[in-house]
């Protein structure tokens, strides 16, 4: 038998409105239609009135959801593309994230972003937000790269009393498989050695670490053991594992599929250069997506983001040290 | 009528809400004079962050604060003080946010206006004006989810804050969703200093209540009397089902847009106008009128007594202390991450 | 007990407000919510009410001035009470200062030393955090470890030694010291001009080298006794191999003079002088001083020539006519050991000569035995535009002839 990541997706949301009468989800086209990807393929008929389309209103669909998980629901977002969600950020950023630190009381809802670039996608509809959601205080911000992790961590991320930010990657939609749903959950907060080496430690996450793979397995064969490190949720990070693989390695580089600037793979050369200085034999170094909107042809969208290749090239950088 | 405190409200044990006169002056001369002191303690340099008033909104505030009952949701905005207290806010809360006492709703992480009690229903706006329109609107979704019925939110804002695509998002998803929402606009004409004619370009905001496929009715802001009848009468029918109902209310500020500002660009014409009377002088002459003028007094007396105590109380109150205070954003363990500070 | 009043802030934006007019002067009693004075803020003036009851016992900062936020402006107490337990108050500045000016100019910011970016190590050790954490534990002095990262930097390899020994690195009797100070120097004019002329000629005229080893023994021995014979004369003068080398090559370009050539495009000129160049090193290069009209000079001549054109150009002081216009270079690197070389033309000469050592070796005799022998190197480097294989063959033919003959070269 034979799972997709987004046939996780949607056991983890058909078992959350099982389980918890509180849950519902809330996002455009998820009803009878299933949604745009149909994450809720028949969910609407197995539970009427709790799968419910919206407008095309991303602030107020966000707004709707806090307004809802303060008066106790458990709403699941659906935006049908992570781009479309600057609309609602406001109300994510300054009422979600802002609500228990003001009133005490916390607020749970899930915003799902269909997230990350694939082929022809172009500009808006190709984007990596987990960068400004962990920038302002009050959420939680996961980037599942497995079908198992897309399983368990929705599931954990719908009962956290915390509003969460579920970036699940387009490209791993239909493309990724596994043979079962996991029995036992691995805690959201905690990274995962994907691929334990000695040379280099390798952050990545959602994506990236399926290229991370792909270039350490490139690298194994001229004799470099590289360790690729997924991070599974970006805020809070786990720097505990990062840390534990660069004493080990001496080497870093973080690769994220978003844009340079203060990025989540800075933030983690930030902090391992703070925390983790006299583990480094090398500068530690990141490697992103360049600085422009992402380009639409697949020529330039394929040279735009981190690849095996580059991520392989860069790799061969750090290993000189 | 039972005994009471000074400027205790009686709340209905019953279903039904307390929109007595009684109910209805004292909370608008409470939230005067509440807001009057808070005028006077900023000038005395007492208070810290802005000071924004409601003077002149009372009757309009106050007539939707009276309509609700417990089990509803109140979302008020910034000219609200008649509101809150009527719906039952204690006025303590009230100097204990805007004098800094770490005892208030929000404990010092948030202040003045902002200030809320979700236990009481109120929700504690956010500054973007709009926003709370679909944030009440997703509790009513919850409630109805819930099947609790017959609950009802009302929520204000300002004819400037109907600009806003917030608004604009959360009144249309109301309307989709038929909840039970009361939209109450306070047409003070203008937004800070932007006038009418810089802000829309319909003729008169009742007209969007069509576009939105809802029903409105606009009321004199200052005629107290009129207030009561038509926010009582929009809340009843939202709690009938009648799907959102949007009032406008025509009045203006007796104050500038904060207590830093003088509001001199307010056109001296419209100032001079039947729109710009008093609607506490106005609810004076009603009430007597009514043959209640003692109570008038005695509603007045209470009002000042209860305000000079709640001030006294919240000033010697300890402040919110930075190294005893818990510096997490969220609750989840492990969420918040162990920043190194030293 | 008196207290002060102070400047509060009446908008959100204000940083200092104008005591606009006191309602209260010394002596007047105020109460909670009585209007003492009017307050310019930035945006309008509004009135300042009292919070304390009392008697005012001081105007500390009168009408017209300006005071910050929490500044002090008046001091209310009991009728009679003491002020001067209070410091003075903050200093208020007039609100209309008549040397006022727009703008206020910021003052010039300190001159930065930037210092100079040099690659040069200034002292300090280049080597990671790991590496160095781990010498200290270790004990060992990075300053004799040999860093094989990246320019040279330390990292954890270097110090903790191949092999996993017990980690302090084995660097020989020499240290960890590098082998010069890192560092970069600008090009002088002489190497740009090296530069540019041979890369010039490299480029542009196509070379080819013929090789002969000359038979040594012979000239040798000339040299040995022409030398005792100046000696015994009580001559200064002492007879390099090169000066019989030099005089050699004009002998064989007389008889075949087609090597002196220059390419000029379109044309190739025939020099019917010899000014016969050879390459003196220099500290920072080197230079070809040039013998004019050796053609027409004698050994002795063209010995003393060498040696005061070696001398002036290892001291600088060569003139442009004594280094340029030669038709011929030779180049002899035999005094340092080099056995055989090719040099590159010196444009627009047609041809150069380069000289080895002389080395001992076993050599062919004429009855097929195999004998020791002296043989030096000879290679020809020429341009192929003017000088094709042949000739260069018959050139260093020549050559050789005379070097093995060499008693000629004294005539």
């Amino acid at each position: 038998m034979s799972i997709t990541y987004l046939d996780a997706i949607r056991a983890a949301q058909e078992k959350a409105l099982r389980d918890d009468p509180s849950v519902f989800i809330y996002g455009q086209d998820v009803g009878k239609f299933g949604g745009a990807f149909k994450a809720t393929k028949n969910l609407a008929e197995k539970y009427p009135g709790r799968v419910i389309d919206s407008p095309i209103s991303e602030d107020a669909m966000v707004g709707l959801a806090v307004g809802a998980a303060m008066e106790g629901m458990k709403p699941v977002v659906e935006m049908q593309f992570a781009d479309f969600s600057t609309v609602g950020l406001n109300q994510m950023l300054n009422h979600a994230a802002t609500t228990y630190w003001r009133t005490g009381r916390p607020c749970p809802m899930v915003l799902r972003l269909p997230s990350g670039g694939t082929p022809g996608s172009g500009p808006f509809h190709s984007q990596s937000m987990e960068t400004i959601y962990s920038h302002y205080p009050g959420l939680v911000v996961m980037t599942p790269a497995t079908v198992e992790d897309a399983y368990s961590m929705l599931l954990e991320a719908i009962g956290m009393e915390d509003p969460v930010v579920f970036c699940e990657h387009k490209l791993l939609y239909y493309h990724l498989k596994a043979e079962a749903l996991p029995s036992e959950a691995v805690p959201a907060f905690r990274a995962h050695v994907a691929r334990p080496g000695r040379d280099v430690t390798c952050v990545a996450y959602s994506a990236m670490v399926h290229e991370a793979l792909a270039a350490a397995e490139e690298l194994a064969g001229e004799g470099h053991e590289i360790e690729v490190v997924d991070l599974r949720t970006v805020k809070p990070l786990d720097t505990d594992t990062i840390l534990a693989s660069v004493a080990r390695t001496g080497r870093l580089l973080a690769v994220g599929e978003s844009w340079p600037w203060g990025g989540a793979s800075a933030e983690v050369v930030a902090r391992v250069a703070s925390e983790g200085f006299e583990l480094l034999d090398a500068p530690p170094q990141r490697l992103n997506a360049k600085d422009t909107p992402i380009p639409y042809h697949p020529n330039l969208w394929a040279a735009h983001r981190p690849t095996a290749v580059r991520i392989a090239a860069a790799l061969r950088e750090v290993l000189r040290y | 009528m039972a005994t009471r405190t000074a400027g205790a409200v009686r709340r209905s044990t019953s279903a039904s809400p307390d929109d007595s006169w009684e109910n209805f002056g004292r909370a608008m001369l409470r939230a005067r004079f509440a807001e009057d002191k808070l005028a006077s303690l900023y000038r005395a340099g007492r208070i810290v962050g802005g000071v924004y008033l409601g003077r002149g909104q009372e009757a309009l505030s106050a007539a939707g604060g009276v309509a609700l009952r417990k089990g509803d949701v109140f979302a008020p905005l910034i000219r609200d003080m008649a509101g809150r207290l009527a719906f039952g806010e204690p006025l303590i809360d009230v100097m204990r946010t805007y004098l800094g006492s770490r005892l208030g709703p929000m404990r010092g992480r948030d202040g003045n206006i902002h200030r809320g009690d979700l236990a009481r229903g109120i929700l504690p706006m956010i500054s973007h004006l709009g926003a709370m329109v679909s944030a009440t609107a997703g509790v009513l979704l919850a409630k109805r989810m819930k099947k609790e019925k017959g609950s009802v939110g009302l929520t204000c804002l300002g004819d400037g804050a109907t600009s806003t695509g917030s608004f604009h998002e959360g009144l249309n998803v109301a309307a989709v969703e038929k909840l039970p929402l009361v939209v109450v606009v306070a047409d003070n004409a203008y937004a800070y200093s932007t006038p009418k004619d810089r802000q829309f370009a319909c003729a008169d905001l009742l007209d969007r209540a069509k576009g939105y496929g809802i029903e409105g009715e606009g009321v004199d802001g200052t005629d107290p009397e009129a207030c009561l009848n038509v926010l009582g009468r929009a809340v009843q029918k939202a709690r009938e089902g009648s799907g959102p109902q949007l009032v406008v209310g025509r009045l203006l500020r007796l104050c500038g847009h904060g207590e830093h500002d003088d509001g001199l660009y307010v056109e001296k014409d419209l100032k001079n106008s039947e729109r710009g009377r008093d609607c506490l002088g106005v609810m004076e002459k009603m009430t007597q009128d009514r043959g209640m003028g003692k109570d008038w007094e005695k509603w007045k007396e209470s009002a000042h007594q209860e305000v000079e105590e709640a001030v006294k109380k919240a000033s010697e109150e300890p402040v919110p202390d930075p190294f005893e205070e818990d510096w997490r954003a969220t609750r989840t363990q492990g969420a918040a991450e162990a920043w190194v500070e030293e | 007990m008196a207290k002060e009043i102070t400047m509060p802030a009446l908008s959100p934006s204000m940083t200092e407000g104008v005591l606009a007019k006191w309602h209260k002067k010394v002596g007047d009693t105020i109460k909670p919510g009585e209007v003492i004075a009017e307050v310019e803020t930035d945006k309008a003036t509004m009135d300042l009410e009292a919070y304390d009851k009392g008697t005012i016992l001081q105007i500390s900062a009168p009408e017209g001035s300006k005071v910050a936020i929490n500044g002090r402006i008046a001091i209310v107490g009991e009728p009679g009470e003491k002020v001067d337990s209070f410091s003075a108050p903050a200093p208020v500045a007039s609100a209309n200062p008549t040397a006022k000016t727009a703008t206020s100019s910021a003052p010039a910011p300190a001159a930065v030393a930037v210092p100079a970016v040099t690659a040069v190590n200034m002292g300090r050790v280049k080597i990671s955090p790991l590496a160095k954490k781990v010498a200290a534990e270790k004990g060992v002095d990075v300053s004799r470890v040999a860093g094989t990262g990246p320019g040279g930097r330390i990292v954890r390899r270097d110090v903790e030694g191949a092999g996993g020994g017990p980690g302090r690195v084995s660097v020989g009797i020499f240290g960890g010291k590098p082998i010069a100070q890192d560092g970069i120097r600008p090009v002088s004019q002489m190497r740009a001009a090296i530069a540019r002329r041979l890369v010039e000629s490299k480029t542009t005229a196509p070379h080819f080298y013929v090789e002969r080893e000359v038979d040594a023994a012979p000239l040798a021995k000339l040299r040995a006794s022409a030398n005792a014979a100046l000696e015994m004369a009580g001559e200064k003068l002492k007879l390099s191999v090169n000066d019989f080398v030099l005089k050699a090559a004009v002998e064989a370009l007389r008889r075949v003079p087609g090597v002196n050539c220059s390419w000029e495009g379109a044309s190739i000129r025939q020099h019917g002088a010899v000014h016969l160049a050879f390459a003196v090193a220099l500290p920072d290069g080197l230079i070809t001083p040039v013998i004019r009209n050796a053609h027409a000079k004698d050994f002795r001549t063209i010995a003393r020539e060498a040696k005061d054109l070696g001398a002036k150009a290892k001291a600088g002081k060569l003139q442009p006519e004594e280094y340029t216009g030669g038709t011929f270079t030779v180049s002899n690197l035999g005094m340092i050991g080099v056995e055989r070389f090719s040099a590159i033309l010196n444009p627009p000469q047609a041809a150069i000569l380069a000289v080895g050592a002389t080395v001992k070796k076993p050599v062919v005799a004429s009855n097929g035995a195999i004998v020791p022998g002296e043989r030096m190197s000879l290679t020809v480097s020429a341009d192929h535009r003017v000088v094709d294989g042949l000739m260069a063959g018959e050139f260093l033919k020549a050559l050789v002839e005379v070097l093995e003959s060499p008693g000629v070269l004294l005539m």
